[in-house]
């Protein structure tokens, strides 16, 4: 069962018992979003076996699994088995990733905070706690020239960082020191 | 980012390499921008246990869509 048809169910019969929405949504989150894998996205009966008991699943250390499940698929390595074969895979347009793919991309712009630069309506606040967000942005891809620009911003502007340093730390130093150097 | 990759004998996380410098995503990391519960995995009896049905009863699909075996 896809998870699709179990959305289109959540969506088309608001007379749902309780207890059978709440589980059909948990079953949605957790495999829509955090262990996706096969396309179309399915349940997996392992995971809709799990939440009958609502209590042991909410205490499943989910993010781990997705974690081992994304690193499983993104993970370079031992599927190098040559350089041509490198080459082969850096060539393919397109990667699949399977569970929690979002997360990469959240760690990359925390970590590299001149790529909301890049984006669209980089500057924009409002999260989806805000209730009144006017309209999503598109989804934009980057174009590799424009990382590669932003890259080499950041390599010229880190050399003057560390000179800088040096300067500071310098100036730390009793002057008599200095003229010994 | 995930063709920047480097190989690395670690296989609990990824290394990338921007502008020349190496960046780590590991659970830690993953943790920090998810903040997904991250605490170590059940023992595999005890979630074999949980992910599958007793022999003869229906899979718990049945019931939670609301439909019999065979329909």
């Amino acid at each position: 069962m896809t998870v699709k048809e179990l959305l289109r169910r959540l969506k088309s019969e608001p007379a749902m018992a309780s207890w059978r929405k709440f589980r059909l949504a948990l079953v949605v989150s957790v495999d829509g979003i955090l262990l996706s894998r096969t396309h179309p996205v399915k349940a997996s009966p392992e995971v809709v076996e799990m939440v009958k008991d609502v209590e042991f699943f909410l205490r499943y250390p989910w993010g781990r699994h997705a974690f081992h499940r994304m690193l499983r698929m993104v993970k370079v390595g031992s599927y190098i088995e040559d350089t041509s074969s490198l080459v082969g895979k850096l060539k393919q347009s397109s990667l699949a990733v399977h569970g929690f793919s979002l997360s990469i991309q959240l760690f990359a712009f925390k970590t590299i905070p001149m790529l909301l630069t890049l984006l669209h309506n980089g500057d924009e606040k409002e999260t989806f706690l805000d209730q009144t967000i006017p309209c999503l942005p598109k989804c934009k891809t980057y174009h590799t020239s424009n990382i590669m620009s932003l890259e080499k911003q950041i390599y010229v502007s880190s050399p003057s960082f560390i000179s800088l340093c040096c300067t500071f730390f310098l100036l730390l130093i009793p002057s008599s020191i200095i003229y010994i150097f | 980012m995930l063709c920047r990759q480097l190989n690395t004998t670690n296989s609990e996380a990824l290394w990338f390499v921007f502008a020349g410098q190496p960046v780590k995503f590991s659970l830690t990391e993953f943790y920090g921008v998810t903040r997904l519960d991250c605490s170590p995995l059940l023992a595999e009896r005890e979630l074999a246990a949980a992910t599958t049905h007793v022999e003869g009863s229906a899979p718990y699909l049945y019931s939670l869509i609301g439909r019999t075996l065979g329909s």
